[in-house]
């Protein structure tokens, strides 16, 4: 099991080598060259990460050095081009991108989107592919489907999961040599990645947030005969204003029980640890508690997408290191590691359910 | 043209003639209506019900019926009709004449794909004739493995198209991130429009292989953008689903947190107790001009003015969905 690790525009050499020596032993990254931003801004993005310079390398030469840096530091090195959706017209400009980044020879590609698969074995690029969590492969049929179709060597496990569909998906795959990546640590996506359509911008709120930070309103579905409730409004509308009309039995049955609470993820308080809104600033989202299942499963990658985040980085990789490396990482163990019951007692802070954390 | 009508479970379609039941609601007094219908986000499904069944209208008044019935379930695996109710859809589809689409899903762990592919057999022991959505490749997999007699349709999962592109609008001051860009910025919206408007499909070789499948249908959701099609359609049909498109899903769900909050963020290791059959859990979207609404894990749109186009005597497309609820 090893760490692949996202890098920032802003990841220098000298600090590739400091995430290799902590345990890195893969990056990955995304180029946006001025070409492109300057046709399609950064709305239209090759990678999925479409919130400005500082997630995406933007000069070639700083991709290089990035790329010899994980070289020298014996680091394997992708490029993520992983846009889900990707239109004939935008292909001239994807082949010149792929065709600048190939004189780097990277050690593949991460992609999502079959279209641009089929346009990569025509342009003669024949390096290995990552299956993108944008590729959506929740069986072991559809991994074998890309297998049949293009040089599949890895396949990034969707991050809504559980453990035990991580293990038959791995299990029966085992006859294809395949590598095998999940999600560790960072942002989860409140929609499954390979099915979220809106747009990311930094200039106004997501979607997703608008989603996560909006009042959730529970109700009760409407009986099955509401229309015979229209029906009569329709009819005598001022008639419904009295007791015991079709719309005011109609109110009554919705009314008669209290409506269940909207679920609510509450950070607690532990006087000990730290606060877990404070740890969620540095974590995000964490799968520790997975990583000795996900070991014995026989996954081989664990990514840390940080991308964009430029603190908090080393400790990042470190603390996945120990876990990865320790010889029994029981759940207590992790928590020991992260240091806040607040942030591992809220359901929102984990990107898997172990039961045995429970 | 051809008009299907689609359900999700069997009993929303033996319900169909509710389904399909206008009431004028502009003939009643809105403060009236307005004590059925509040302003909750959840009470989309209803109140879009008739909006649309408005719009159907202006197909049968040009003398088109339903010839097609779409039944599954494509954005929740825990709602995966059984083989039974699949006879039972089927058994429906030919007491009406009307031709046959199993709806399959585009969340299907290897647990789930088997009870599809045992839906497939179901249908295999009913029928050769049957069309097949497609919104995993794992089922078009299954299909070329285990049931080559199916004909698929590639399925709204699987067209990637941005749907919600809310700073591509040519002409407004929306947000954009500029960042240090020096095209002028309506040029920029421009490009982006033209970009969110052409998908994955007009990759010729992508389109070959589509084709080589056996593919000859693709199913949309009806974009605020649209979509470029060739003057030759891709030499496919096209399908839109209306008046409900989705913008996102996932497998984490708020309404299935009601039960148990961990669900709204995770997946969880198990059985989901469907709290969804009796209650909806949905955000408020104040901000957005259009109906958007939650339902279960996935958040739809109501195709509003921007979907006028669909109805046009001479819109180039062979196939309109009709959702009557939020298919879910």
């Amino acid at each position: 099991m090893f760490i692949t690790f996202g890098l920032c525009g802003s990841d220098t050499p000298e600090m590739i080598a400091k995430y290799a020596e902590l345990g890195a032993k893969e990056f990955f990254a995304g180029f946006v060259p001025r070409a492109w931003l300057e046709k399609y801004g950064w709305e239209v993005c090759p990678n999925r990460r479409p919130l400005g310079s500082s997630y995406n390398y933007m000069q070639i030469e700083d991709l290089a050095e990035a790329r010899q840096a994980a070289k020298k530091a014996g680091c394997r090195f992708n490029l993520a081009l992983n846009a889900h959706d990707n239109g004939s017209e935008r292909l001239n400009d994807l082949r010149a991108l792929v065709e600048t980044v190939e004189k780097l020879e990277p050690d593949g590609y991460i992609v999502a989107d079959p279209a641009l698969m089929f346009s990569l074995k025509s342009w003669g690029i024949s390096r290995a592919l990552h299956l993108s969590t944008g590729a959506g492969c929740f069986n072991s049929a559809a991994v074998r489907f890309y297998c049949r179709h293009f040089n599949v060597q890895r396949v990034v496990i969707p991050r809504k999961v559980t453990l035990r569909e991580v293990r038959t998906m791995v299990t029966s795959l085992k006859d294809l040599k395949l590598e095998f990546e999940v999600m560790i640590i960072g942002y989860r996506c409140h929609f499954n990645d390979e099915n979220c359509h809106s747009i990311h911008s930094g200039a106004r709120c997501n979607l997703c947030g608008d989603v996560l930070n909006g009042h959730l309103q529970v109700s009760r579905r409407f009986p099955d005969n509401w229309k015979d409730v229209v029906q009569a409004m329709y009819d005598d509308p001022y008639g419904q204003l009295v007791e015991g009309s079709a719309l005011d039995e109609f109110r009554k049955t919705m009314n008669k029980e209290p409506l269940p609470p909207a679920p609510v993820s509450d950070t607690p308080y532990f006087a000990r640890g730290m606060d877990g809104v404070v740890t969620r600033a540095i974590y995000h989202h964490c799968g520790l508690c997975a990583i000795k299942e996900l070991r014995d499963i026989g996954v081989d990658a664990l990514k840390v997408p940080l991308r964009g985040i430029d603190s908090f980085k080393m400790q990042s990789i470190s603390t996945v290191y120990d876990v990865m490396t320790a010889e029994n990482p029981t759940p207590e163990y992790c928590r020991r590691l992260v240091n806040s019951p607040s942030f591992c007692a809220d359901p929102q802070s984990c990107y898997y359910h172990v039961p045995e954390a429970e | 043209m051809e008009l299907a009508i689609y359900f999700t479970n069997i009993d929303r379609l033996s319900q169909i003639d509710e389904a399909l039941r206008f009431i004028n609601l502009e003939k009643i007094p809105s403060f009236v209506s307005s004590a059925m219908f509040s302003p909750d986000p959840n009470h989309n499904d209803y109140i879009c019900n008739m909006n649309a069944l408005t719009w159907l209208n202006v197909f049968t008044e040009r003398g088109l019926d339903f010839s097609r019935l779409y039944f599954g379930q494509e954005f929740c695996p825990n709602l995966i009709p059984s083989a039974s109710e699949v006879e039972q859809a089927f058994y429906y589809s030919r007491q009406m004449e009307w031709a046959f689409t199993y709806v399959t899903g585009g969340y299907l762990p290897d647990a789930e794909l088997k009870q599809v592919q045992r839906n497939l057999e179901k249908l295999a022991e009913l029928t050769d004739q049957a069309e097949v959505v497609v919104n995993d490749w794992g089922v078009l997999w299954l299909l070329q493995e285990h049931f080559p007699q199916f004909e698929p349709v590639i399925g709204r999962l699987l067209n990637k198209q941005t749907r919600l592109n809310l700073f591509t609008k040519p002409g407004l001051p929306l947000p954009m991130h500029v960042d240090d860009i020096t095209t002028p910025v309506d040029e920029l919206r421009t490009s982006q429009l033209n970009a969110y408007q052409d998908v994955s499909l007009s990759n010729p070789d992508y389109l070959a292989a589509l084709k080589s499948w056996g593919v000859k249908k693709i199913d949309m959701d009806v974009t605020p953008q649209g979509v470029k099609r060739p003057a030759d359609g891709w030499g496919l049909d096209l399908g839109f689903y209306y008046p409900w498109g989705f913008l996102g899903t996932g497998r984490n769900c708020p309404t299935a947190g009601i039960a148990d909050p961990r669900r709204m963020y995770i997946v969880v290791d198990s059985p989901c107790p469907k709290p969804c059959r009796k209650y909806n859990c949905s955000p408020t979207f104040p901000q957005f001009p259009h109906k958007i609404v939650q339902r279960g894990p996935t958040l739809f749109m109501f195709h509003d003015d921007y979907a006028e186009a669909i109805f046009a005597v001479d819109a180039r497309y062979e196939r309109f969905i009709f959702e009557p609820w939020i298919p879910l």
